[in-house]
């Protein structure tokens, strides 16, 4: 057995590990900590796939930027764990009955695998050897061709993400500030106003049967106090 | 060498453990956790293919890179998402609170 | 080059306003008097006309930027589609953000991202653009449902759209990472011409495997059954604008790139999907009408509405003749606009009585008679009734299908238009047959006069126009179908 196979079955041993700590650790600060171990994993597979370029930035995306995100996220709600009141497989369970609710997702999983590997299999991919010399990085990942390819044939999809982050900076944004910082950063009137936790939900008298513009702060305050 | 199958059969366990905690998983957080492992998967299939079949293709790599600026986007919008919701939650603990003195 | 730019002037246009929108909303956003509120609308509403405006200057059939923008006569419909949507949608939402106090500048601003995100995913033929597309449009989305932030449903509308979204994005990537290694392309003409050589050989299964994931991630998009369970309660629970956004605009986003992918890259495997997609689209209408008989809030009736619309729609394209695929687009033309009307009734509604149960419809044909008759039309089209857009899309369907000899499947459409009578027609008894609740209209000591005030008051922002033209465009699809149905055909892909 050779040492990059050895190496290999290590770094899958640690990531897969990690994954599956991902989805059965009981404490959520723990799952996010394994899940950037995880990606640790999985970046070094990219470098035995000599992938450097993608490895790097697996890294920083992944572990530096979406792991930190999700630690920050699982710090800023204090609930424990946030739930949807009725999580989105919640009304299959509700039909089948407790019973299978571990098996039939081990079950879809499993069948997952086992259809996958059979497939590549057949495939001939199973012990396929890459062509070309074993160490040196191919064309496809060099850095070079990455760059020239990216600002070149698919320029226009680059240009699109950049679209998309703009879009999800603004989702983000007006989702995650409270409503009091936003009306700071627009710079209206009623800024200087803090609000109790209570009153800040003005959703409601507005529902209930507005003719007037619920915007005014006088008409929430009013709302808010019967 | 390390032959191709061994990467692939990783992707999959990878995907497998995400779709199984997709599946399971009541916390909203959790969830995306389990999607973040899919995604890394197909990451995996994307580098493997280019590094054994098609060498000579950057097209691999180029999706891995979209794949990763598009998942930092969805995560960055689903915990604010996320952020709205417990923010809402301890809300309403408050206000039941508060109408319990009254 | 220039051609390059030429041929994405329309994406700039709405870009470009969105900026725009985002900085007018800081000036204009004090809240200090109503119409300086409105003039973030208005530019967003401008920029959209004006991109649709600027869609004559079509440069033609061809491939830019490389190969990954395809304009033809298909991109071309579709973009009309969405920039019509988009129109009508944004004439819906000024009221509406208004009164809920949503912010306009992000919300607008997303909305027209939302629809470069929808265009890019009928204008390409590189699973890539495709893919950056669809994630524009969810991204954006996935912000808009949850636009309400004080609103619980709102909340539990968009994480549930947003964890469903994202995994099924990730399974989409698993798939097209599958066709990448199987044909060494993400380029759906080579995924083609790859895959009819491989016809036959030991490796053919990854392509169904992959095949299988595609259609399980469209399928979110499109609410097809077994994938709709996010759609009930998104549709409840998002603001009633961007409900209608995403049943008109997303809906059909998805089928483009749906038909793409399928009938451009994956031809040579329809023996495959055929009959899969025949049994899903039969499963959808028969799921969404059956459980659409029992809901008493409106957004969550019409949400299983569209589950069944999906199922109708999807017949068009398991049958995959080039009739039938002019008669999905022509579906999708007409179910944009019923469902727009359909909405655009219920914003007005839901605005005088803050909730969309069914029996705030109570009445309304006393109220305000001309909105009532506009919502019993858009029921008619849903339904399929003559003379209506909803009815010769139906028709167009049944005659591919005799053509095709799936006369099986249209009778099973017939039967599930039967089945969907009763949910429509319920509504339509409240708004005619039944007296106006009093009590819940307004405050004691008004009169129906007044309320009927004060709905022709909100009209004038933008509802009434959304009916009046949904509502021609419904009679005009129905009536006078010549020239669209001329110009669904001319959009060929095959």
């Amino acid at each position: 057995m050779s040492t990059t196979l050895l190496v290999f079955f290590a770094l899958a041993a640690i990531s897969l590990l990690a994954a599956w700590r991902v989805v059965t650790d009981p404490q959520i600060m723990h799952a996010g900590l394994w899940m950037g171990l995880c990606f640790v994993g999985v970046a070094g597979i990219f470098l035995l796939l000599t992938a450097e370029f993608l490895a790097g930035v697996q890294i920083l995306v992944y572990v530096g930027a979406i792991t930190t995100i999700i630690l920050f996220g699982i710090m800023l709600s204090d609930v424990e764990e946030v739930q949807p009141q009725e999580p989105p497989f919640y009304r299959f369970r509700r039909r089948f009955g407790r019973w299978w609710q571990p098996a039939l997702p081990l079950l879809v999983a499993a069948a997952f695998l086992v259809a996958l590997f059979t497939i590549y299999g057949q495939a001939g991919w199973s012990d396929l050897q890459p062509v070309g010399p074993a160490a040196s990085t191919p064309a496809g990942l060099d850095i070079p061709a990455i760059g020239h390819a990216l600002f070149g044939p698919y320029a226009l999809p680059a240009e699109a993400a950049s679209v998309l982050l703009l879009s999800a900076l603004l989702g983000a944004l007006v989702l995650a500030m409270r409503e009091e910082t936003l009306r700071v950063f627009r710079g209206s009137p009623g800024s200087s106003r803090v609000l109790q936790p209570g009153s800040g939900m003005a959703g409601r008298e507005v529902n209930a049967g507005e003719t007037d513009h619920p915007g005014q702060d006088e008409k929430k305050e009013v709302g808010a106090g019967t | 060498m390390i032959p191709l199958g061994y990467f692939l059969g990783f992707g999959v366990l990878l995907f497998a453990l995400g779709l199984y905690g997709v599946l399971t998983q009541r916390s909203a957080i959790r969830m995306v956790m389990a999607i973040e492992l899919m995604l890394n998967a197909a990451n995996i299939n994307f580098l493997a293919f280019t590094r054994y079949l098609y060498p000579d293709d950057p097209r691999g790599a180029i999706w891995a890179i979209f794949v990763m600026t598009v998942a930092a986007a969805e995560v960055a919008v689903g915990l604010a998402v996320i952020l709205v919701l417990s923010r809402r939650r301890q809300t309403i603990d408050v206000d039941a609170a508060e109408e319990m003195k009254h | 080059m220039e051609r390059n730019i030429l041929v994405l002037l329309p994406q700039l246009v709405l870009i470009a306003t969105s900026f725009l929108v985002l900085a007018v909303d800081l000036r204009t956003g004090d809240r200090k008097n109503r119409e300086a509120e409105l003039i973030p609308w208005l530019v967003a509403l401008l920029g959209t006309v004006a991109a649709l405006v600027t869609l004559p200057l079509w440069v033609g059939q061809g491939e830019f930027w490389g190969r990954m923008w395809q304009s033809d006569r298909f991109s071309l419909f579709f973009q009309v589609l969405v920039f019509s949507v988009m129109i009508l949608v944004l004439l819906e939402s000024a009221e509406y953000v208004r009164s809920r106090e949503i912010q306009s500048g992000v919300f607008y601003a997303l909305i027209l991202l939302a629809g470069v995100g929808m265009t890019m995913m009928a204008s390409s033929r590189e699973l890539l653009t495709i893919y950056v597309g669809l994630e524009l449009m969810s991204v954006s989305f996935y912000a808009l449902v949850g636009m309400m932030k004080n609103d619980d449903r709102s909340n539990e509308a968009a994480i549930k759209y947003y964890l469903l979204g994202a995994a099924s994005s990730a399974v989409l990537l698993f798939g097209i990472s599958l066709l990448f290694g199987l044909t060494g392309s993400t380029y759906l003409p080579e995924i083609s011409s790859k895959l009819s050589g491989l016809q036959g050989t030991a490796a053919l299964p990854v392509a169904w495997a992959a095949v299988l994931l595609l259609f399980v991630a469209l399928g979110f998009k499109v609410a097809a059954v077994p994938f709709h369970m996010w759609t009930p309660d998104t549709y409840q629970g998002a603001p009633t604008p961007v409900t209608a956004y995403l049943a008109a605009g997303s809906k059909a986003a998805a089928f483009a790139a749906l038909i793409r992918a399928f009938s451009l890259g994956l031809p040579t495997l329809a023996d495959l999907w055929q009959p899969a997609l025949t049994a899903v689209a039969v499963a959808t209408m028969t799921y969404g009408n059956v459980v659409a008989l029992s809901q008493t809030d409106v957004k969550r009736m019409m949400g299983y509405s569209s589950i069944a619309h999906a199922g109708y729609v999807l017949t068009g394209l398991a049958i995959f003749t080039p009739e039938s695929l002019s008669a999905t687009l022509y579906y999708l033309l007409a179910y944009a606009f019923t469902n727009l009307g359909v909405f655009a009734v219920i914003v007005l509604v839901a605005g005088r009585r803050g909730n969309e149960e069914i029996s705030s419809f109570r009445g309304l044909g006393q109220i305000s008679p001309a909105y009532a008759a506009a919502l019993t039309l858009f029921f008619l089209s849903l339904v399929g009734i003559p003379p209506t857009a909803g009815f010769l899309g139906k028709f167009y369907l049944f005659f591919a299908m005799i053509e095709a000899d799936y006369t099986w499947l249209a009778v099973v459409m017939v039967i599930n238009s039967v089945i969907s009578l009763p949910y429509y027609y319920n509504v339509v008894r409240q708004m005619w047959l039944e007296p106006p609740e009093e009590a819940n209209v307004l405050p004691a000591g008004t009169a129906a006069g007044q309320t009927a005030a004060t709905i022709a008051h909100r009209a004038l922002l933008g509802i009434g126009p959304a009916v009046a033209v949904t509502a021609l465009a419904v009679l005009l699809l129905g009536l006078y179908p010549q020239p669209f149905i001329e110009w669904v055909r001319q959009v060929t892909l095959l």
